[in-house]
């Protein structure tokens, strides 16, 4: 679960579009030119990224791809992010901003509550 | 006149970015480390330069020196992705809307 910083964080920046992605198949290609293939199940506020089903595809070395059930990509290492086509970046974004706000507000308003307890307890 | 000082504010230019602000859903070049170059829609862009295009075409190039005269030789691929979500901190430069045949 993310922290309330981490949460600001990700809404400020464009971490919140690949957030937006969680549990869709994409395509990252790395800074070494790999392109990995995969279901995006997490993304923080460092742009790490985890997948499963993943394929490793590596250009220089073979043709051959390599499977594995799950892969923990380091943010600093991507280069892109390609999106399926069936994806709208601006309307995934407002969902996203949304449901992150959801939490926020969700937050100030216990925190009032409890304010509000205080002086009477 | 307030009215005025609102207009102006909305599209005044104060920080850098606001130059990019005025390229959203136009067509930009954005040019990478490693020889890549990308040209396609800004549809979002955040403080780092992470940026979202569609539309993309990327051209890559790459320099190869020709083993028997010492000549660098310029190969330049290309190939077009739908929608593309660009890591910041490769991006050298972006340039607003591309006019004429570029």
């Amino acid at each position: 679960m993310q922290t309330p910083r981490e949460r600001a964080l990700s809404a400020k920046t464009l971490i919140c579009f690949l957030q937006s992605l969680i549990d869709t198949r994409t395509t990252i290609e790395l800074r070494d030119d790999s392109q990995i293939e995969g279901v995006i199940k997490s993304v923080d506020s460092f742009m790490n990224i985890e997948l499963n089903d993943v394929c490793i595809r590596r250009p220089l070395k073979s043709s051959r791809e390599e499977l594995c059930d799950y892969l923990f990509v380091n943010g600093t290492k991507i280069r892109y992010v390609s999106i399926p086509d069936e994806v709208d970046a601006l309307k995934a974004i407002d969902k996203q901003i949304a449901s992150i706000r959801g939490y926020s507000q969700r937050g100030i308003t216990k925190n009032r509550e409890l304010s509000r307890k205080k002086p009477s307890e | 006149m307030s009215e005025e000082v609102e207009n102006v504010q909305q599209t005044a230019v104060e920080e850098p970015l606001d130059l990019i602000r005025l390229s959203l859903d136009e067509r930009i070049y954005v040019k990478m480390r490693n020889g890549r170059e990308l040209r396609g829609r800004l549809h979002a862009y955040d403080q780092h330069l992470n940026i979202v295009l569609g539309d993309v075409e990327e051209t890559i190039t790459n320099v190869e020196i020709d083993e028997e005269t010492y000549e660098e030789v310029y190969k330049t691929t290309k190939r077009n992705i739908p929608m593309l979500f660009v890591r910041g901190d490769g991006v050298i430069l972006v340039s607003p809307p591309i006019r004429g045949g570029n």
